[in-house]
C-alpha cells in the first residue's frame, strides 16, 4: 500500500478496512501503541498532504509503476510506522511452499495466479477463486 | 477555526431550509450552529481504533453524553469566533 492510496482514505476507513483486517496478524508482532502509532501517523499523513503542497504534488506524481521505497521515501523519513505496516501487507515468500499449503487447505488446485499471490495469500486465493467463479458465470451467460 | 467547521460539518442555523431537512432528533444546536450526531460520531472514529472502541463500548446514555459534550466544545468554538 502506497502513500498516494493512504491519502485518499478517510482515518476511519483506513482503521475498518485495512487496520482492522490485519489486526489479529498485527498483534502478535506488534505492541497496541505501536498499531496507536501507526493510525497517529495515517492521520498525520492526511494534513501534511492537505497542508503541504509540495507533498501534494510529489504524491500525486506516483502511479502503479513507482516503487515502495521510491514513494515513501519522498516523505524523508517521516512516517516510519506507518511505512512498516504497509510494507508487511506487501511482504512476499520466499518460495511458494506456505501458498501452495493454503491452496491444499481449501482443496483447490493451484494455478497461474498463485505467482501474484502474497503475505495475504489466503485472501489471494479466495480472490483468485472468485474471479473464476465470475469468469464462469461470464461465460455461461454468453453461452 | 475553518478545520473545525469543515472537519465536523459544522453548519450555520442561518440556513432555514437546511433546518427543515434535518430531523431534529439527529442533530445538536448551540448558539446558531448545528452538527449532526452522525457526524460526531464519525469524528470520534477518526481519532483511532482506541478512541472508537472505549466509545462503542460505552451505554446508550454515555453515548449521547459524549457526543453532546464534544458538540457542545465544537459549537462554543464556532459561536465563539475562537
Amino acid at each position: 500500500m502506497m502513500p498516494m492510496d493512504l491519502v485518499k482514505m478517510h482515518p476511519s476507513v483506513f482503521i475498518s478496512e485495512v487496520v482492522d483486517q490485519y489486526r489479529e496478524h498485527l498483534t502478535k508482532h506488534w505492541s497496541a501503541d505501536l498499531i496507536d502509532k501507526a493510525e497517529s501517523e495515517h492521520r498525520e499523513l492526511l494534513a501534511v498532504y492537505m497542508r503541504k503542497p509540495d507533498v501534494k504534488v510529489a504524491l500525486n506524481k506516483h502511479d502503479e509503476k513507482t516503487f515502495f521505497n521510491e514513494a515513501w521515501g519522498c516523505l524523508k523519513g517521516r512516517f516510519m510506522q506507518l511505512r512498516q505496516l504497509c510494507g508487511g501487507l506487501a511482504t512476499t515468500f520466499l518460495n511458494m511452499t506456505s501458498v501452495k499449503s493454503d491452496f491444499s487447505i481449501i482443496k483447490w488446485e493451484t494455478n497461474n495466479s498463485r505467482s501474484s499471490l502474497t503475505s495475504l495469500s489466503l485472501v489471494g486465493i479466495m480472490h483468485v477463486k472468485l474471479f473464476e467463479q465470475i469468469k464462469m458465470i461470464k461465460h455461461q451467460s454468453f453461452a | 477555526m475553518a478545520d473545525i467547521a469543515v472537519g465536523l460539518d459544522i453548519r450555520s442555523t442561518m440556513d432555514a431550509a437546511l433546518i427543515n431537512e434535518i430531523d431534529p432528533t439527529t442533530i445538536i444546536q448551540r448558539d446558531g450552529w448545528i452538527v449532526t450526531k452522525n457526524v460526531v460520531v464519525m469524528h470520534i472514529h477518526d481519532q483511532g481504533s482506541w478512541a472508537r472502541d472505549l466509545y462503542n463500548e460505552l451505554f446508550d446514555i454515555e453515548k449521547q453524553q459524549t457526543l453532546q459534550e464534544i458538540s457542545i466544545f465544537s459549537l462554543s468554538i464556532m459561536a465563539d469566533g475562537l
